[in-house]
């Protein structure tokens, strides 16, 4: 048993954890919120070590995914209010912000929030050019003209440019 | 920011690939399909997705083409044809408006959907044209294993129940079919009718389930579909049939 003596003041709270990113900032969040997160209920049911330390996620995005845990375990929100909050959390984001996102929720195992970000990140390139894209993501094209040419004839029905966006 | 900082060979290229996949999957197939061309790296991306939706802009774009050799192509470029493959056609843009004006709808295509292992639809009973348009498709998928399909009505034609009627039974087609779900907002002649033909088709069929949405449906108007159902020749004898609520049938998966 890991007794308050032991581990420090904090975990004198008995229904909450630390959760520690990686550059060292550390979180109180009640145990209902934290086991919304798959992987953290696993580490929680396995040992009863009250902090846990991320060492791939960074504060900005941890704090992000523990404001989203906190609403979602907080049982006095209706699903309509944190259904807004789901949309107002991922609007306005940069794509970088939402990447580092979409890795700590995979990460941590946060099913519902994975989709939400992953939806948002999808709409961004909905409805866009491959150019557009490949702009937009830095992604170098290491494709040779034949070969490009050959994929764009396999599916050439994904290929009517006409309804797409380059801006 | 973060420590994945080595992904960042470009945006996104280097996210692991069941984020990749969540992304692909929310996006429209053409859109999902296009990333083949981004680079090497995205070219068999999109073929894992966990499943095909052949949606609303996908029928736009092939009114007047051959969709049954373009979804046929889509699936057997596709990576996991096996597990989860679903058809969630927005079919009624697609197949129902080809054959709306011209000389009818055939028994079958001439190609076939031969990768197409599970349809999911809902159709409306008052069209002729939807109900052999959809006889057409899934006559044209011959490894045809699970249907799903949502049946409503407005106004009960006769002439649908006379074409369902009419389908040779048995015949050779739905010999793969394992297992059928239909979801009914109505009890009608062509419901049963519907039914009839499947039982009497699919000698492989292992259960057939309808259920009630609602339920709105009483207890007895359920057993009498039941009864009635149940007197109709199967061509598979061992087949379940189970007519139930919404609820009975949550508990039972």
């Amino acid at each position: 048993m890991v007794t308050t003596d032991e581990k420090g003041p904090l975990t004198a709270k008995k229904k909450s954890v630390i959760i520690r990113s990686c550059d060292g900032d550390e979180f109180l969040v009640s145990e209902s919120a934290a086991v919304l997160s798959t992987s953290l209920k696993k580490i929680l049911e396995e040992k009863e070590d009250r902090l846990i330390h991320l060492s791939d996620i960074d504060n900005k995005t941890l704090a992000m995914v523990i404001a989203y845990l906190s609403t979602h375990a907080d049982d006095g929100l209706s699903d309509d209010l944190k259904r807004s909050f789901d949309q107002e959390f991922v609007s306005g984001k940069e794509f970088d912000v939402l990447k580092y996102l979409v890795l700590a929720t995979d990460t941590l195992q946060v099913t519902c929030l994975c989709y939400t970000v992953a939806k948002k990140m999808a709409d961004i390139m909905k409805n866009k050019l491959v150019e557009w894209v490949r702009r937009e993501f830095d992604i170098q094209n290491d494709y040779t003209p034949e070969a490009e040419a050959e994929i764009r004839r396999l599916d050439a029905w994904a290929w009517d440019d006409r309804q797409l966006e380059d801006d | 920011m973060g420590s994945f900082e080595n992904l960042n060979v470009d945006a996104i290229s280097n996210l692991p690939a069941d984020v990749i996949n969540n992304i692909l999957a929310r996006l429209s197939l053409r859109d999902a399909v296009r990333t083949s061309v981004l680079s090497r790296e995205w070219r068999y991306k999109w073929t894992f997705i966990p499943e095909i939706v052949f949606g609303y802009e996908f029928g736009r774009a092939f009114l007047r083409k051959h969709i049954e050799r373009i979804i046929d192509q889509v699936l057997s470029r596709h990576q996991i044809a096996s597990s989860i493959l679903l058809f969630c056609l927005s079919w009624r843009n697609c197949i129902c408006t080809k054959f709306m004006g011209t000389g009818g709808v055939p028994n079958r295509f001439p190609d076939s959907f031969s990768s197409l292992i599970v349809v999911d639809l809902s159709m409306y009973l008052d069209s002729i044209v939807e109900v052999a348009s959809f006889l057409c498709l899934i006559r044209s998928s011959p490894k045809l294993q699970m249907l799903r399909v949502t049946l409503c009505v407005y106004r009960i034609d006769g002439a649908v129940t006379e074409l369902l009627r009419a389908q040779e039974t048995p015949d050779r087609y739905l010999n793969q079919l394992r297992r059928v779900e239909i979801e009914v907002y109505t009890y009608a002649d062509p419901l049963k009718e519907f039914a009839r033909y499947v039982l009497a088709c699919a000698a492989r069929l292992e259960e057939m389930v309808i259920y009630d949405p609602k339920p709105r449906f009483s207890r007895g108007s359920l057993l009498n579909l039941t009864n009635e159902l149940n007197r109709l020749p199967r061509a598979s004898p061992s087949a379940d049939l189970l007519v139930i609520k919404q609820d009975e049938l949550t508990q039972q998966c």
